[in-house]
């Protein structure tokens, strides 16, 4: 068991109703696994998470579905980004 | 390697709330060689309009850090891909009017051609990469932009 510190972004963030949240992870979870865990907990973000193409980055860097999440980690939820 | 002395890398990849000068960017890509022959420079500006409805504001949010950290390999990838001597990209965030500058891409070569491809390629990989977003502030509500015109 472990604690992340989850940001939203964007849209996400106004879905989320928050900037950011402290959640609860298992050892070894993967990223598809956290992804899972935080819609059942959070269903508000589960059209957007569904329907756009939304990253995910583990402590600043870009993940991928089977990076394992260690406790401590900062997980961003990324929308498309639209600067420039 | 540009002089980093002359030019720290600091200066060169900024996200910043404050407007900036074309001029005074211009400039500091200047003093980083006296074997530029061409400067190449897109300014990103906010528009009054975006699908049929008027904008009153745009408000650009950034992650901060990785958002910094993503400009930073950005300018490092087009200089490595382009023969150019210097490159600089300011971006803001927060509140920007009509009118305002949003993004600033400065780049030098010895010669013309390498500086546009890199400009060019520089703004288009910045919209793909670099974790920014933008709500515009309508009459008719706000929304979050998602696309890359």
């Amino acid at each position: 068991m472990g604690k992340v510190n989850v940001r939203f972004f964007a849209n996400l963030k106004d879905l989320a109703g928050t900037d950011s949240l402290d959640f609860e992870i298992k050892d070894n979870m993967t990223v598809k696994e956290f992804v899972s865990k935080l819609l059942n907990e959070l269903p508000a973000l589960k059209a957007m998470m569904e329907q756009r193409r939304v990253f995910i980055s583990i402590n600043q860097e870009m993940a991928q579905n089977d990076d394992i999440i260690k406790d401590g980690d900062e997980i961003g939820l990324l929308p498309p980004f639209s600067g420039g | 390697m540009v002089c980093s002395l002359l030019f720290p890398e600091a200066d060169v990849v900024r996200i910043q709330k404050e407007d900036f000068s074309v001029d005074e960017e211009i400039k500091k890509v200047m003093t980083v060689s006296k074997s530029i022959g061409g400067v190449a420079t897109f300014l990103g500006t906010a528009r009054d309009f975006s699908k049929g409805r008027d904008i009153e504001t745009i408000s650009f949010e950034h992650y901060g850090g990785m958002a910094e950290k993503k400009l930073a390999e950005l300018r490092e990838k087009i200089l490595s891909e382009h023969d150019i001597l210097a490159l600089s990209i300011i971006h803001r965030v927060g509140d920007v009017v009509p009118g305002e500058n949003i993004v600033l891409i400065v780049a030098a070569s010895k010669h013309r051609a390498a500086a546009f491809d890199a400009c060019r390629a520089c703004i288009d990989e910045l919209k793909k990469t670099v974790p920014i977003w933008k709500k515009e502030i309508t009459p008719e509500g706000d929304y979050w932009v998602e696309e890359h015109p």
